[in-house]
């Protein structure tokens, strides 16, 4: 049996856990039961839905993060990246173990939630449902894990209430978008690459290829904190995995059912583009930027050390490569197939993708490379990233705005990449900005980079 | 044991570690010494593979601990500073989590754990949580939880820091014992008079550099001082002394005239009687061995 998920359920037995709790649970169930006027059916499966969810995402995620913070804390962590416990034996030691009083008594409501649908629906569909629900409660539990282990490769220290409220606030996402999937659709139907998908069915493979990408960044995640070397494969695999399961939609969307190679690229291209600027941006801040990590890189490139410079290549970097490849494919096949009516209504203006356009999202990407690089640089900030970022908001927000509001729209190029046309002058602000931060990240790495003896 | 070639590791701005390259051969107790802010705590880590170097490489027991991380920690042990222990465990709940962790078989887990409660003495209080426990009691247990796996190297980062006399003794009589099971330990102290009751190596670090490493035969063969006070012309001793090749005027004043010479006795019967030989009335004299603290604080000026 996994040494972790033992110690952390007997670090969680305790008698609140084994005797209040479940008398809580039974209480509440009792009480939808009553509000129900007393009868099975619907309702009551529903309101037994979401308290399972509720409580296992608002408890159980917080349960999850402590197993880790409570490490760091107590001084312990050292001793457990020195054991021989492999990274996903403490993953799935730590998750299961620390949420193992939460999900016994979560399972109450999940019985309650079987026998008041037993006479509604088929076996085949209540396993599927459960199933969902379960699913859906461990995409949190990893969600928390992730954060928490994210914030302490980040940070180095024990953080217990940022790492509390930043999973309070995913946890609460995390509600707000399964809360829909307890309304119980059987015969809805989803279409993913012109095939029909049953609703649940569909739903429910979704869910677990997200938590199986979940578990399997927790596992990245962990692998680091026990000294191995991740390379930038995964990440790579799950941008195009990312793209792969979205164009499905988009697909059937445009309506197209039997093009060639070239009409699906033609379509896909443009919504590739814009999907990859958030999830390079989204990179940026997955990447560890350190200036120690940077100059490793660095200095593999200039021995250099294929392997190395592939194993320390940054997450923003990959991204920003396929960014790059989707806009050059653009630049180069223009087209004007982004004119649908769904763009149309987002954007209400010129909807066509311009060269212009793709270069200045490229250029404000760098922008904000430079800029998280420039805070991880400078000693100045105790957290650089959420520096970063904040400054970064700022200039997507709340400058624009005043801008809007004092010199009009036109201006807006300063901050923005507009689709808006007129001319490639446009370019020189965010050139500018580009360059200018780039000279300070380069400024800094100089001044900072420890000169040898 | 532990073989280090051009050991780099650098932090935001700093390098701490400056191309470290040493060996220390197995069974030996080598005390890593040095001011703070040296980058004793840092090699440590680099040595248990808690933290990735720059560059350079560091093997045990051949393997190279960077590239086989987990490997490498079924042969280290490593006890931090500032270590902490599983307050609300008992001490028999945490060693049979710690036997598990380290994946020790199931027929050898008994074992392994009457092994770490005889070698530190903590029989009596298995039954205790690590929050009822003195410091003394927290730092046995603390090694009981790096050691319980048996490893061929232990590192220990200020092992002695708040333990009373008593407690510090018996860390002493644990560190040879656990030497004499066949264990190489690195020990880091400011603490140079109780390193010198267990240490047969001494690695001087500074600014980020070994810049000493004094070996077994030179730490227990170290030069002996000799002082002698006599009656006769203190000036042609002097003279006589600084003829012969096998001691060395250290200094001398009015009657005292400090001699160092290769830590051999027979050496230094034969002086003395080569002195009264030559007609020098010696009216006493005593030997003084030079401490680790001496040898650290002259090759710290040196350097």
């Amino acid at each position: 049996m996994n040494p972790e998920f033992i110690r952390n359920v007997i670090l969680s037995s305790t008698p609140f856990r084994q005797i209040v709790l479940p008398i809580t649970m039974l209480a509440f169930l009792y009480l939808f039961y009553l509000i129900n006027g007393q009868l099975m059916g619907k309702g009551l499966a529903i309101a037994c839905a979401i308290i399972f969810l509720v409580v296992m995402l608002l408890w159980g995620s917080r349960e999850v993060s402590d197993s880790l913070m409570d490490e760091i804390q107590e001084k312990t962590w050292d001793f457990q990246r020195m054991s021989a416990m492999g990274a996903w034996s403490m993953v799935w030691g730590k998750l299961l173990g620390s949420s193992f009083y939460v999900l016994l008594t979560c399972s109450m409501a999940l019985v309650v939630y079987i026998y008041s649908i037993s006479d509604l629906q088929n076996i085949e569909f209540i396993l599927k449902s459960v199933f969902l629900l379960i699913t859906i409660a461990f995409i949190g539990l990893a969600i928390a894990f992730l954060s928490t282990l994210f914030l302490i490769r980040k940070s180095s220290i024990a953080n217990a209430k940022l790492s509390n409220g930043i999973n309070l606030i995913l946890t609460l996402y995390i509600l707000w978008l399964a809360i829909p999937f307890v309304d119980l659709k059987q015969n809805q139907s989803i279409s993913w690459y012109h095939h029909q998908f049953n609703w649940l069915d569909f739903n429910l493979f979704s869910a677990i290829t997200i938590l199986a990408w979940l578990m399997l960044g927790n596992y990245r995640l962990m692998r680091q904190e026990l000294q191995y070397k991740n390379s930038p494969i995964i990440w790579t695999i799950f941008i195009f995995f990312i793209l792969f399961y979205l164009s499905g939609f988009l697909l059937d969307y445009y309506s197209i059912r039997e093009g060639t190679y070239q009409e699906y690229l033609t379509i896909l291209a443009p919504w590739l583009f814009i999907l990859m600027i958030p999830i390079t941006w989204i990179s940026i801040y997955f990447s560890d930027n350190k200036i120690t990590t940077i100059h490793r890189y660095l200095f593999s490139i200039s021995t250099p050390r294929w392997t190395e410079i592939w194993l320390y290549s940054p997450l923003w970097l990959i991204s920003f490569v396929i960014l790059v490849g989707t806009g050059t494919w653009l630049l180069f096949n223009n087209n004007n197939l982004l004119a649908q009516p769904f763009l149309m209504l987002w954007w209400q203006t010129t909807p066509t993708i311009s060269g212009q356009f793709i270069l200045m999202c490229l250029l404000f990407i760098l922008r904000d490379i430079a800029i998280s690089l420039y805070f991880n640089f400078t000693n100045s900030f105790k957290r650089p990233d959420s520096s970063a970022f904040i400054l970064i908001v700022l200039l997507y927000l709340l400058f624009p705005s005043i801008v809007n509001l004092t010199l009009g729209n036109d201006w807006l190029f300063l901050f923005l990449p507009i689709l808006k046309q007129s001319g490639w002058s446009q370019l020189i602000p965010v050139s500018l900005q580009v360059f200018i931060a780039f000279a300070l990240v380069w400024f800094h790495y100089r001044s900072r980079s420890p000169k040898k003896r | 044991m532990i073989q280090i070639k051009n050991l780099v590791f650098e932090y935001p701005g700093k390098r701490v570690l400056h191309n470290i390259s040493f060996t220390i051969a197995p069974q030996t107790i080598c005390a890593l010494v040095g001011p703070n802010g040296a980058g004793k705590t840092t090699l440590l880590r680099c040595i248990s593979s808690l933290h990735h170097p720059f560059s350079g490489t560091v093997h045990v027991n051949g393997i190279n601990v960077h590239h086989q991380p987990r490997e490498c920690h079924k042969h280290i042990a490593y006890l931090t500073d500032f270590f902490g222990l599983y307050e609300k465990l008992t001490i028999q709940q945490s060693l049979q989590y710690m036997v598990q962790a380290y994946g020790i078989k199931k027929s050898h887990q008994k074992e392994a754990i009457e092994w770490v409660l005889h070698r530190l003495d903590l029989n009596q209080h298995i039954k205790k949580k690590a929050s009822e426990l003195s410091r003394g009691l927290r730092q046995r247990l603390g090694i009981a939880y790096a050691i319980i796996h048996k490893p061929s190297l232990i590192l220990l980062d200020e092992p002695a820091s708040g333990l009373d006399p008593e407690a510090r003794r018996s860390l002493s009589e644990l560190l040879l014992d656990l030497k004499n099971d066949g264990m190489t330990i690195v020990v880091s102290s400011h603490i140079l008079a109780e390193l010198e009751e267990y240490s047969d190596e001494m690695l001087i670090i500074r600014e980020g550099q070994i810049i000493e490493q004094k070996h077994p035969q030179q730490l227990h063969d170290k030069e002996i001082s000799i002082t002698i006070k006599t009656d006769s012309d203190p000036q042609a001793i002097v003279s006589y002394i600084q003829q012969r090749p096998d001691c060395h005027l250290f200094s001398s004043a009015n009657e005292e005239i400090v001699i160092t010479l290769p830590g051999n006795n027979t050496l230094i019967s034969e002086l003395l009687n080569d002195l009264t030989r030559q007609d020098f009335k010696i009216i006493e004299y005593y030997k003084t061995k030079k401490s680790m603290h001496d040898i650290y604080m002259q090759t710290v000026n040196q350097g």
